[in-house]
């Protein structure tokens, strides 16, 4: 298409604009902004498009402010063989008129004419492709469309078979309909559908198939365990049979047994009575014999006289003993007595020894006691103890030291006697004899005095006040302790210490006498015990026999009790040795005496027995006679014989019978019979379960339910099967198509990527590449070695690069018939530099397209080569 | 003279997978309506009463309504009907005819064979079956039936019995298949008169005495079945005459065409037209042969009408190879270019692949053929 002639009146601010661009090469349109050069696109685009009529917004907004005008919009275009001059006028007196200039002359006007320049467009350019190509002032970028026209030109110019729009829409039909059943996330639509309900049924008639099967299982086991309970009913009989043959076998057992109890209680009997029998029998012979002996040991007791001499003989002797015992125990008596004299003389005679130690202890302890009672009263005279010795000692000593540091201090007077001399000093007598020499130490003031001659009084003064003091002190000190004690002086104190400690000795030598006389008594329990012994040594003097004499000493009196002992020592042992002498001849006597009245009492009891032994043979005989015994005997013993055999025979043929096992053989039958009814009994549960079972399935029509399913699954199978046929179909057409898509695509790029390089090495430098995607986008740049992805470039290097791709398009379409190229305030972001190289482009470009450019920048684009420059500003009406 | 019909294998409940849901209906209810035609035509040749020799139903585990449908109209049928258990129905512990929905509504005409015991059907004329008493049985029952006879003279024997015959088994080990040569030699011996057998849903004679049949299905079941749908009408009077009688119209047909050109297509049409009972018909076609991506369109689109009518009409697919040629004349008539063009070309030479990569390289052709159809028109 080329735009040979574009006019706009009454249009936005524009008042009336015509532009009569290069037919071939670059048309700017220069102008500051608002002056309206976008309007010229706008117009161009709403004169091809929107017909007079059009209420849209865009044509709406084309009308002037405030002017109730029409815009209008003419111009004459060149497209293919066609060329026209087309006018309309908008909004008010609305009007379309197209005069046709080639191929023949006409003229059409309103819809007529509008559709006719449409199709004349349709048929010789790609409106899309040209929208695409345009620079458009505020509008983003377009891609460029790639079923267009540029499709078929890239295809031309690749040598490859021109791509249409059916092959476009061919292709999105095919990709469609493959997605009618497929997309990336597999199956879909009525197709996945299919594959779902195939699969639901699968499984449902899997599970009926299961059911079935069950279900015929369930028949096969209920036959099973009827034909099994038929065998066990069968096997029931038998055992009942058995049960009742092993009953019958051990009833008859029991029985013989019985028998044979019965016949052994028969034997016993027998044996029994023939044992009483045998017992009389022999009771019989047994008292005969008895009587015999009876009557022979009566005759010998009768002839024996032996035992009544023997008894005169031994008592006889026994009397003799008996006097001489009797004899022996006076004798014994006798020494007895004096003996017992003898000991208590001995007696008395230590008791008065006792009872004089008595009175000597007790005169010490009286003696000790006065000696006592008189320490006390000393102790109580003189309290010094060895402890207040010491507390005077250590009194006197410090008064002592005071003294001497006195002494020492303290003026003194030093009395040598140059002859016998009587002094008082402090009114004291001091007799000095010739050569003695006495001092004495001033405390205070001293008086010396001779008496009646002389009166010498001494001052100590006043310079050693501290040390008397402390003397005087230490003195009270010490006379205040002796006074306590009741001493005058350190020596009247040693006085009373040791008197102190003599009256203590005393009292203790007291207490020691009182321990060892009196011992646990009392002085008046010692005083007792004497007076008891006085008594008793009265009272054996009192009872004992007058015409004794009492020995003279204990020497004697022990004497006489040793002799009196001895005597009394053998008169026992004689008594002793009689009375056993006595005894034996009482034995003998006694002995002699019994046997006699034994034999008497012998006699008497054979005497008696045989009396017994003849009644009892008589009653016997009164019971049963000898003759008739002796047939009882022999009949008691046939029967015996009798008995004895029967009860062998019963025993033989129970003998043979083996009653344990007979038993064990029922019980097991019973017990299998009962094992047999639990097993039966349970075949019959388990049966009725499969039979409740069984009922279910015959109401739920089990079987024609896996029909209906059966028939339900295949035919969703068979639809699925012909959807799945028409998926895999539609995926390999659409598969195969795109790949075919591609590689022509890959085909026909070709020359638009060695357009855009060219015109891009003019740009950059000859290392410049691109890489173009299947919609015909820019997607990487190598330069200098260097590959960056589109969006990773500069905004400048884009919009260049942006650039250059449609003057690349316009250039391959020119072939085609071409589209105007209108770049409308474009390389806004191009470096002066660069945008001297994109003029050089331009030029070329321009050789084979019509640019028209237009910018508020005329010095941007001073290095085109042939250029026609319209300017705006003042061409307003 | 005895007149009885000879039917089995009524199979009730029975569901043909290849049926749609309608037809399915359409079939179940014909095989209740052929047993009430079936006791017309009792009482229009006079007949005494009915055997079935086995299969009466699908199976012992058929629905409710199935047995109610199948007694309610073997209560329309005026003579007795004796109804021999086999293999689908056996006299096992499932039994259909314990069941109590059959108890309950079971017509007084009808009566079951449960073992050998002779049934007197009418005087002089005993019914000796040989009942199926599991899905599996082990020994020829219906032999041992017949050995078990004694002569009895003035009484003529029916034997029903269930399963394959000898002479048409091919598997010798099988232990319940029945003795032909016993049945004949029964039949020769004066022990019976005539063997009803069920299991072939053909109707056949066995044997050379004419005496052993089996009646074929009441209603036709599949494909290759010889005159099922029919009864047989047994006259026995010393001899024995037996007529075919056809009961019931549902037939399965199997066709094949040789397909060399579009114009072959006309013939599978007129032949799908000329088919009477159209409801009632299930079609498989074998085609072979070479048809045009236009002439496969063509195809499949009267298919899709009839479809409509028949039963069921389906291309049996081991018995199709229909390869669909695509001609250059046809693709230059789509006016296609660059890919579309070469996707084209690319399809067609992988549709002359044998197997399944070809046959889906050929629907790709056709279905790119419906598609630029599409876009052009």
């Amino acid at each position: 298409m080329i735009i040979h002639y574009l006019r706009v009146k009454n249009f936005c601010g524009i008042t009336e604009k015509e532009l009569r661009p290069q037919t071939k090469g670059i048309t700017i349109i220069e102008g500051p902004n608002e002056v309206g050069k976008s309007c010229f696109v706008r117009a161009l685009y709403i004169l091809l498009e929107e017909m007079e009529s059009s209420v849209k917004k865009s044509v709406l907004a084309i009308q002037p402010v405030d002017q109730d005008v029409g815009p209008e919009i003419e111009a004459e275009i060149e497209s293919g063989t066609y060329r026209f001059r087309l006018f309309k006028r908008y909004i008010k007196d609305k009007a379309t008129v197209l005069t046709m200039i080639k191929p023949s002359p006409g003229s059409l006007k309103g819809r007529e004419a509008h559709n006719r320049v449409q199709e004349i467009l349709g048929e010789t350019m790609d409106m899309g492709l040209w929208k695409a190509l345009n620079v458009i002032q505020g509008e983003s970028a377009k891609e460029i469309p790639t079923n267009s026209s540029l499709s078929r030109a890239l295809s031309n110019a690749a040598g490859t078979v021109t791509v249409g729009k059916l092959e476009q829409d061919l292709y999105v039909s095919v990709k469609i309909e493959k997605e009618n059943y497929c997309n990336s996330r597999g199956p879909t639509g009525e197709y996945k559908r299919k594959i779902d309900l195939v699969e639901a049924l699968g499984k449902e008639l899997t599970e009926l198939r299961d059911q079935l099967r069950r279900a015929e299982a369930d028949i096969e086991e209920f036959s099973r365990l009827e034909a099994h309970l038929r065998e066990l009913d069968e096997n029931r009989i038998e055992l009942e049979r058995d049960s009742k043959l092993h009953n019958e076998n051990l009833d008859g057992a029991k029985k013989l047994l019985t028998q044979l109890e019965l016949a052994g209680a028969k034997l016993a009997a027998a044996i029994s009575e023939r044992d009483r029998v045998f017992s009389d029998v022999k009771s019989r012979a047994e008292i005969e014999q008895s009587i015999k002996k009876a009557r022979e040991v009566l005759k010998e007791l009768e002839e024996d006289s032996n035992l009544d001499t023997e008894l005169e003989a031994s008592a006889r002797a026994y009397l003799e003993e008996k006097e001489k015992h009797q004899s022996a125990l006076r004798n014994l008596e006798r020494a007895r007595v004096c003996r017992n004299l003898n000991q208590k003389d001995l007696d008395h005679l230590n008791r008065e020894l006792w009872q004089a130690q008595l009175r000597e202890r007790l005169g010490r302890v009286e003696n000790a006691q006065k000696v006592a009672e008189a320490a006390a009263a000393v102790l109580a005279r003189h309290t010094v103890t060895e402890e207040a010795l010491e507390e005077i000692q250590e009194a006197q000593v410090k008064m002592d030291r005071a003294k001497g540091a006195l002494e020492i201090g303290l003026p003194s007077l030093r009395f040598e006697a140059l002859d016998d001399i009587d002094l008082i000093v402090d009114e004291s007598p001091l007799i000095l004899s010739r050569g003695t020499v006495e001092k004495k130490t001033v405390l205070d003031e001293i008086t010396i005095e001779l008496p009646g001659k002389l009166a010498i009084y001494v001052n100590g003064g006043r310079g050693h006040d501290k040390l008397v003091d402390k003397y005087q002190k230490t003195e009270d000190s010490l006379r205040t302790l002796l006074e306590s004690y009741n001493v005058t002086d350190l020596k009247d104190a040693y006085l009373a210490k040791q008197l102190h400690q003599d009256a203590q000795k005393q009292i203790d030598e007291y207490e020691l006498v009182k321990k060892n006389d009196l011992r646990d008594l009392t002085i008046d329990g010692l005083i007792q015990l004497i007076g008891q012994t006085e008594e008793q040594s009265k009272m054996h003097l009192e009872i004992r026999p007058m015409d004794v004499l009492l020995p003279k000493d204990r020497g004697e009196a022990e004497t006489l009790l040793r002799d009196s002992e001895n005597n009394l020592d053998q008169a026992e042992k004689m008594a002793k040795t009689i009375s056993k002498e006595l005894e034996k001849a009482e034995k003998r006597r006694d002995g002699a005496r019994t046997n006699l009245q034994d034999k008497e009492s012998k006699k008497q009891r054979v005497d008696g027995e045989l009396t017994a032994l003849n009644r009892s043979l008589e009653s016997a005989r009164i019971l049963i006679s000898d003759e008739e015994l002796d047939k009882k005997k022999a009949h008691s013993e046939e029967s015996l014989r009798t008995f004895a055999k029967e009860y062998d025979q019963i025993k033989e043929v129970v003998g043979k019978l083996d009653v344990p096992s007979l038993e064990i053989l029922s019980r097991n039958a019973e017990s299998a019979l009962v094992s047999m009814g639990k097993r039966i009994d349970k075949s019959r549960q388990t049966m009725d379960g499969i039979g409740g079972r069984l009922e279910l399935y015959e109401q739920d029509g089990l079987s024609e339910k896996v029909g209906s399913k059966e028939r339900e699954f295949v035919q969703a199978r068979k639809e699925l099967a012909s959807l799945t046929r028409q998926a895999e179909a539609a995926k390999l057409l659409f598969e195969t198509m795109n790949e075919e898509r591609i590689t022509a695509q890959m085909k026909f790029l070709n020359p638009l990527k060695e357009r855009i390089e060219r015109l891009g090495r003019i740009l950059f430098n000859n290392s410049f590449e691109v890489t173009i995607d299947e919609n015909l986008n820019v997607v990487q740049r190598t330069l200098d070695g260097k590959t960056l992805g589109f969006d990773q470039l500069s905004t400048g290097a884009k919009e260049q690069i942006g650039m250059i791709s449609k003057l690349a398009c316009a250039m391959i379409v020119s072939n085609e018939g071409g589209v105007p190229l209108i770049l409308d305030d474009a390389l806004g972001h191009t470096d002066p530099a660069r945008i001297k190289a994109m003029d050089a482009i331009l030029t070329v470009v321009s050789q084979d397209c019509q640019i028209i450019l237009m910018t508020c920048y005329p010095s941007r684009y001073t290095g085109i080569g042939e250029v026609l420059v319209d300017t705006m500003g003042s061409v307003n009406s | 003279m005895v007149r009885f019909i000879h039917t089995a294998d009524w199979q009730l409940g029975m569901k043909r997978e290849y049926l749609g849901e309608e037809a399915q209906a359409r079939y179940c209810q014909d095989s209740f309506n052929a047993i009430r035609d079936l006791g017309d035509l009792a009482k229009q040749e006079r007949a005494q009463f009915i055997v079935v020799s086995g299969d009466v139903f699908e199976s012992n585990f058929v629905e409710r309504k199935t047995v109610h449908r199948a007694l309610e109209a073997m209560a329309h049928v005026q003579v007795p009907i004796i109804l021999l258990p086999g293999n689908h129905d056996p006299m096992d512990p499932s039994s259909i005819y314990k069941n109590k929905t059959f108890l309950e509504c079971k017509p007084s005409n009808v009566t079951i064979v449960k073992d050998s015991t002779a049934i007197d059907v009418s005087p002089g004329v005993q019914i000796i079956g040989a009942p199926w008493k599991s899905k599996r049985i082990l020994s020829d029952i219906l032999s041992e039936a017949c050995l078990a006879l004694e002569p009895l003279p003035g009484v003529t024997r029916i034997m029903l019995g269930h399963g394959v015959v000898s002479s048409l088994s091919m598997n010798r080990e099988d232990p319940a298949i029945i003795n032909l040569l016993t049945l004949e030699n029964a039949i020769n011996d004066g022990l019976i008169h005539y063997v009803a057998l069920g299991d072939r849903h053909s109707v056949t004679s066995v044997g050379n005495t004419k005496r052993i049949w089996y009646s074929g299905s009441h209603l036709a079941t599949d494909f290759g079945e010889d005159r099922s749908g029919s009864v047989l009408v047994v006259d026995l009077d010393g001899d024995c005459s037996v007529q075919v009688k056809p009961l019931s119209f549902w037939q399965f047909v199997k066709k094949d065409f040789l397909i060399n050109s579009d114009a072959d297509i006309s013939t599978i049409e007129s032949y799908l037209s000329s088919l009477a009972n159209k409801d009632k018909t299930v079609v498989r076609l074998g085609l072979r042969g070479t048809v045009s991506a236009e002439g496969r369109a063509k195809l499949d689109e009267m298919l899709d009408n009839f479809g409509d009518l028949y039963a069921s009409i389906e291309e049996w697919e081991k018995d199709c190879d229909l390869v669909v040629s695509f001609g250059e004349e046809g693709i230059a008539a789509l006016g296609l270019h660059g890919f579309a063009e070469e996707t084209m070309k690319r399809l067609v030479e992988e549709s002359k692949a044998t197997g399944t990569a070809g046959k889906v390289a050929s629907d790709a052709v056709a279905l790119l053929h419906r598609l630029a159809r599409g876009c052009t028109e």
